[in-house]
């Protein structure tokens, strides 16, 4: 009876016996029996993850949802004004609608204003159309006079009395645009496109966020500090993969301080070193070497550095255990037969390392795409990085749509630059485990 | 032979001496900052500079007297200690979960269990701010533990699987057979074996609320204002040598916890 249960279904095609026909549903009952009792072990193995894992996707998984569902939702406009978006649909959008439109959206917004979704709108309104919160709140001023409210005409000359823009198409096109309750308008803003016109309908020449070099500076700044942590990281991790046990732990507990010293308290220690009456500064003038002060703090060298020594740490672990796996005899042949020191390293160890680079490096730079508290109390406006953005959007300009926004291109950009990274935690960590 | 084996498989001298020269001086100025900077909170004077005058206590006094430093101090402990509380439950329950192979999708499991820690803490932030504003949990106690919760539950994940790893399930066998139930057998004969790896566990969230900040930002409100909240606000505005002390107490404390935890897994 040592038969797997493979090969008793095997038989039982071949026998076509009466007996093993008899003999059939028996087995069909082993077999479900077999697989959901491997099932029921498999929902008991998982069991004890279930409350993590119903807590992560309740308040990680979904509020991420919610961030891509708030970037593409757009829905203020049509929300307020739903018939004034559909009769704008026949508009060709050459000059201004016809008059009857004007009155439906007048009464709208008077609607609208007893509802309380006047703000939300007029705020929409004020991101693409330049001076657009004003225009929309002096429309709804306006239209408290006194005027014949059964004349379209009427309605019309009284809107355009508060603001010539109603007499334009631009804020028109920006109410036929959105008659949906998604659009990619936040999205395309946050990707540095230029969206805000002007109430003529030409694109405005004000002058707003520059997202792209926004981008290009927060990939540039962790480019830097990744190539910096690994050139500086290289050598510390080959000394401490290659010291004997004490040596090594010292050297060790040194590179992990960082690890579980606070990240606040690190930086911290950081602007009272680097500030302009600060202890750097002053052993510099002590000495001589300087008389006016140096401006060391809040610029882009003092976020670089304060991120170097946060960054160590998971630059240099992988490497110190993949190099630890490196075999030693390999060095020594290489040495043997001629090659110098520094070509041995070269061309024997130095490959073999790549991997515990590959992951250091990447995991450093993944991470310094989300650096928020460093850059934002150690380097200058120019040196603030996307998260800083996004958290400005979100607690100072309420504009969580743009805040969203940003968010799902860093996430995105990260998960690209993540996934072959997950990719090799994925191979080694079934090894660790 | 020892000799040999040297020469042949390390730097020679004139390579290995700048080597370690290197190494030596990156490591200590990376570490010099910190050095140089809380012993200031020590200084008599409100200056940031050394040589000091006098050696004086009184800013350590001003942080334990001024209620706007005293009321951020018990709001971190409480936010820390129950963020710990519920991490290390849920954390120490998903890696026993997570080292039984038969677990489904492990690695997926396992990279969602470990997200919080490579996702930006900006977005996690926005997100559960924007997750939270109509469940009415921002500004609220709740809503920071929970926040600071997923930012700690995955060290006590990576804490616990690697002590489970050496744990042999023999013995949960083992109690099953002698008749005790899964509960029981979790409680006596597991629990007090992985003990000090749960502990670790711990105290690695207690520090990572201690410190938090960026999720405060976003969920706390005025009544939740947090110790690194107090720091930060004082750090953006004006440089006092209050939050030095502040910082002292801060490393004090965790570096205790750590110490403690150290030893407890050394001696097992």
């Amino acid at each position: 009876m040592t038969l797997p249960y493979g090969d008793v279904g095997l038989m039982m095609t071949q026998n076509d016996t009466p007996a093993a026909k008899a003999a059939a549903p028996s087995v069909r009952v082993v077999r479900s029996s077999i697989r959901s009792d491997s099932h029921r072990r498999a929902v008991r193995a998982a069991l004890p993850a279930a409350p993590l894992l119903i807590f992560l996707l309740v308040f990680l998984v979904i509020p991420i949802g919610s961030i891509v569902h708030t970037a593409v939702s757009d829905g203020e406009i049509a929300r307020a004004l739903p018939l004034t978006t559909q009769a704008l649909q026949a508009w060709d959008g050459d000059d201004v609608p016809l008059s009857a439109v004007y009155m439906t959206f007048g009464q709208e917004l008077e609607a609208a204003g007893h509802a309380g979704s006047v703000r939300p709108l007029s705020r929409r309104v004020g991101y693409e159309l330049s001076r657009g919160a004003n225009i929309i709140l002096g429309a709804q001023r306006i239209l408290s006079e006194d005027f014949d409210r059964a004349d379209p005409q009427a309605w019309k000359a009284q809107l355009i009395k508060a603001d010539p823009a109603w007499g334009q198409s631009g804020v028109w096109s920006i109410f036929k645009h959105y008659n949906g309750r998604y659009s990619a308008f936040y999205l395309r803003w946050a990707t540095g496109f230029p969206v805000k016109i002007e109430a003529d309908g030409r694109l405005s020449q004000e002058t707003s966020y520059d997202f792209r070099s926004i981008y290009l500076r927060t990939i540039l700044i962790s480019l830097v500090v990744t190539g910096l942590t690994i050139l500086i990281g290289y050598p510390v991790a080959y000394v401490i993969a290659n010291a004997s046990g004490r040596t090594a732990a010292v050297l060790l507990f040194f590179i992990l301080l960082p690890f579980w010293t606070s990240l606040l308290v690190r930086t911290m220690s950081w602007i009272v070193f680097l500030q302009t009456n600060g202890v750097l500064n002053a052993t510099l003038a002590g000495t001589g070497l300087i008389s006016e002060p140096l401006p060391l703090l809040y610029t882009r060298l003092a976020t670089i550095i304060a991120m170097i020594q946060i960054q160590l740490p998971f630059t240099v672990l992988p490497m110190i255990s993949v190099m630890r796996a490196i075999p030693t005899n390999q060095v020594k042949a290489a040495r043997n037969l001629g090659a110098g020191p520094l070509r041995a390293h070269a061309t024997i160890f130095l490959p073999q390392a790549v991997p515990g680079i590959a992951a250091g490096g990447l995991l450093t730079f993944v991470l310094c795409l989300g650096f928020y508290l460093t850059p934002a109390l150690v380097g200058g406006p120019s040196d603030q990085m996307v998260s800083f953005f996004i958290a400005r959007f979100t607690n100072e300009d309420l504009n969580w749509g743009l805040a969203s926004a940003l968010s799902v291109i860093l996430i995105l950009g990260a998960g690209l630059v993540a996934l072959p990274l997950a990719r090799h935690v994925a191979r080694h960590s079934s090894d660790r485990i | 032979m020892n000799m040999g084996r040297r020469v042949y498989t390390e730097f020679p001298a004139y390579i290995r001496m700048p080597l370690y020269g290197f190494v030596g001086i990156a490591l200590l100025l990376l570490m010099l900052p910190l050095a140089v900077a809380l012993p200031i909170s020590l200084n008599a004077d409100p200056w940031f500079t050394y040589p000091f005058r006098a050696l004086s206590l009184r800013w350590f006094a001003e942080l334990f007297s001024s209620p706007l430093w005293t009321g951020a101090m018990v709001n971190s402990l409480v936010i820390a200690i129950s963020t710990t509380v519920v991490a290390t439950t849920l954390g120490t329950l998903a890696a026993i979960g997570l080292v039984n192979p038969r677990f489904p999708f492990r690695t997926a499991v396992m990279a969602l269990a470990i997200s919080p820690m490579i996702v930006p803490v900006v977005v996690l932030g926005l997100g559960l701010f924007i997750f939270f504003s109509p469940l009415g949990l921002n500004y609220s106690y709740a809503g920071v533990v929970i926040a600071h919760t997923i930012l700690a539950s995955p060290f006590v994940v990576i804490t616990v699987t690697a002590t489970l790893t050496r744990f042999d399930f023999n013995l949960m066998r083992a109690a099953a057979g002698l008749g005790a139930g899964r509960l029981t057998a979790f409680r006596t004969v597991m629990l007090p074996i992985i003990a000090p790896g749960v502990a670790a566990g711990a105290v690695f969230a207690f520090a990572s609320s201690f410190d938090e900040v960026v999720m405060v930002l976003f969920i706390a409100g005025p009544e939740q204002r947090t110790l690194p909240k107090q720091m930060f606000t004082g750090l953006r505005e004006q440089l006092d040598p209050t939050i030095l002390a502040a910082a002292t107490v801060m490393i004090v404390l965790t570096s205790c916890l750590m110490a403690i935890a150290y030893n407890v897994n050394k001696n097992r």
